[in-house]
């Protein structure tokens, strides 16, 4: 509540606050539900539409109606999406490539984080800053550079360089974000294992690992996404059709003049699925970790 | 066995402002079954001392050595030590059996059932079965205490280092928890090294004190050597509550007989006080504990008169707090006395109970004289008198 009583003295501002303060009033509670469900009604009604769609054909999308009649559903889309050999290659290779890159990114992560939050060495501080100079530069800007590199080392056209080429973007900020869940982990644990007989990897293994677990959900989670959603990176290191992956697979159904939207609706489902289904199964501690910003201990 | 020895140990961190010297030549012998309480001051280097014999720090100089072993180098699963934290540091994700087994695991070769009944044994004794299968955050602080020092127990190690692991319950708690932890260590028979800053929790547990102070060694005594034959002004000061009042006096030879000359008062010296402190200059600290402070005549050798500034009745015993020459001391009086503030009080101090210190080292120059075997024989003969009496009655 405000701390002025008398309504006809106070500002606006001070009566929305007062307002805000007011938890138990239906009024504010339907306002509240009201702009929220605008929010999300314009973010999922173009997904939700999007995966409907999907089961339709190319004449139902190019017709007048909005909503499709169950005559209209049909599996056919995904049937030659899913026949075609070169986008199983793709989504295989996205699989390949996003899961060996969040397993590396948290692997890295988790150690640097231990290591950064925990011991004290020369140049951690420089590190740490390093780490996060390298979110400050576009990716557009160095990639030439970085397809230099990459080519003197032979990593062009692999599934190995673009695996090595998400980690190097994932790493510092998973880095960054597990050092932060690790220092909410009071040492006193560190140190109670340390007398109980653990080393630093058996402390790492059975005490960190498992409280930072909401942290590591949210790490992987957050480079997942960035390695399956990649364009930028997989179109300049991918030369052949073998090391090519899902959202480039999407341009397969985009001839010069014509644009097969049916198939290429099935597709975009397809390539969102995975992402949806390991939001499902992490969802727990996303969210958790998320919120609480790391675990407290004791 | 479990005999301890720190042998001039030293401990400095490294700070951007320069050298930090936590622990300074320490050097204590503990027995085997003994409970050694370290007490002192924040930043006194009792954690420090304690991290070092467990081999959380390493030593900068100096060793620690367990039954003739020097154990300084190895890591602390060697040891055979257990460690009791402040925070109790019990794992979150494990519940109280997976606590209690896990150092047994990691450090032990035992077979599954062994660790099974080992942990179910100590939780029995320390009567808490029945929270085997709860994880830390569904129990109150009293329970982490006891999962935390049945953690310890489990282990059955030589050694027992325990970081100030009362100072997170309440008072009530914490007063059972002592009796509780010093009939356990007595049952066990470990060797007990114990980190303290609360001074009741050292005097009433321990077989011994260490008092440190800025790293250094003060005293090492029983509690009651440490409280009434204090080495220098700081143990003097430090151990007892309220603590000793101190007056910075000057010799005075100038007169009939030897006084100690304050900006309040004079205190005529007896012969034997004055053979204790002549030859170690004209500045002197006056000691005496509230409690010992007497209430006088005016009339009365050596009175010193004071201005009552505020009282404080804690039903047995009552805190006055004096004013002499603009400074405030404090006294011990009767519970049942009830005394104005702002009015004057006539108070001495007992020649027999007095301290003096160099007021340049604070180094203990007299101690008050301890209650003798006579004095003792007297009380409990008054005491079966009272006794005998009571039952004629």
């Amino acid at each position: 509540m405000a701390t002025n009583t008398d309504p006809e003295s106070r500002n606006i501002a001070q009566r929305i606050d007062a307002w805000l303060d007011d938890d138990m009033s239906p009024r504010r509670a339907l306002v509240v539900y009201l702009v929220l469900g605008l929010y999300f009604a314009f973010l999922l009604l173009p997904v939700v539409y999007m995966v409907l769609v999907s089961f339709t054909s190319q004449e139902f999308l190019f017709s007048s109606e909005l909503l499709p009649s169950l005559g209209d559903l049909t599996l056919y889309n995904y049937e030659a999406v899913l026949s075609r050999g070169d986008f199983r290659t793709y989504f295989v290779n996205s699989m390949i490539v996003a899961t060996s890159t969040t397993l590396l990114v948290l692997t890295v992560g988790i150690l640097a984080g231990y290591s950064m939050s925990r011991f004290e060495y020369p140049g951690r501080g420089a590190l740490l800053y390093a780490f996060l100079s390298t979110q400050m530069l576009p990716l557009v800007l160095i990639l030439i550079p970085f397809y230099l590199l990459m080519n003197s080392l032979n990593l062009v056209d692999s599934l190995f360089g673009i695996i090595i080429a998400h980690a190097v973007i994932g790493i510092p900020l998973g880095t960054w974000l597990l050092k932060g869940y690790i220092d909410d982990i009071p040492e006193s644990l560190d140190e109670a294992a340390k007398m109980d007989g653990c080393s630093h990897l058996s402390i790492l293994r059975r005490v960190i690992v498992p409280l930072a677990m909401p942290g590591i959900a949210v790490s992987g989670f957050y480079t997942f996404i960035l390695s399956w959603n990649d364009y930028l990176l997989v179109s300049m290191l991918s030369q052949t059709a073998a090391t090519r992956t899902l959202p480039f697979g999407l341009q397969l159904f985009q001839a010069q003049n014509t644009v097969a939207w049916n198939l290429l609706i099935a597709a975009a489902v397809i390539t969102m699925a995975p992402v949806i289904l390991l939001f499902a199964v992490a969802q727990r501690w996303v969210v958790e970790g998320l919120a609480s910003g790391g675990m407290k201990g004791n | 066995m479990g005999e301890l020895e720190i042998q001039n140990l030293t401990k400095v961190f490294q700070d951007d402002g320069g050298d930090i010297i936590a622990v300074d030549d320490l050097d204590i012998e503990i027995k085997d079954g003994e409970l050694i309480v370290l007490v002192g001051p924040s930043g006194c280097g009792k954690s420090t001392t304690l991290r070092c014999v467990g081999g959380l720090e390493s030593p900068t100089d100096g060793d620690i050595v367990l039954d003739g072993t020097a154990v300084t180098d190895q890591k602390p699963k060697k040891r055979d030590m257990a460690m009791v934290f402040q925070s109790y540091a019990l794992y979150p994700h494990m519940t109280s059996r997976e606590n209690m087994e896990f150092g047994l695991k990691m450090a032990t070769d035992l077979p599954k059932d062994e660790i099974r009944s080992r942990v179910e044994d100590t939780a029995e004794m320390l009567g808490i079965p029945e929270l085997l299968e709860k994880k830390p955050e569904e129990l109150s602080g009293g329970q982490q205490q006891r999962v935390a020092l049945g953690r310890a127990i489990v282990r059955e190690p030589e050694v027992f280092l325990m970081d100030e692991p009362l100072s997170n319950l309440d008072a009530k708690l914490r007063t059972e928890m002592r009796t509780e932890l010093q009939k356990l260590q007595q049952d066990l028979g470990v060797t007990t090294l114990y980190v303290t800053h609360d001074q009741t929790e050292a005097m009433t547990m321990s077989d011994r004190i260490v008092v440190l102070n800025d790293g250094e060694l003060q005293q090492i005594g029983t509690p009651l050597e440490c409280y009434h034959e204090p080495e220098n002004k700081f143990v003097a000061g430090f151990i007892g509550s309220p603590s000793m009042n101190f007056f910075d006096v000057e010799l005075d030879t100038s007169g009939d007989g030897p006084t100690l000359v304050h900006e309040g008062f004079k205190y005529d010296l007896q012969e034997e006080v004055y053979a204790d402190i002549k030859g170690h200059g004209e500045r002197f600290t006056l000691g005496i504990r509230p409690e010992d402070i007497k209430l006088a005549t005016a009339d009365e050798h050596n009175a010193v008169t004071t201005t009552v500034e505020v009282t404080e009745p804690l039903g047995e015993v009552t805190y006055v707090y004096l004013e002499i020459a603009d400074q405030q001391y404090t006294a011990t009086l009767e519970g049942d006395m009830v005394i104005e503030t702002g009015r004057t009080l006539t108070i001495r101090f007992p020649k027999d109970r007095i301290h003096v210190f160099d007021a340049e080292t604070g180094e203990a120059l007299r101690n008050r004289s301890r209650p003798d075997d006579e004095d003792i024989e007297s009380l409990t003969g008054l005491q079966s008198a009272d006794s005998a009496q009571a039952s004629v009655e």
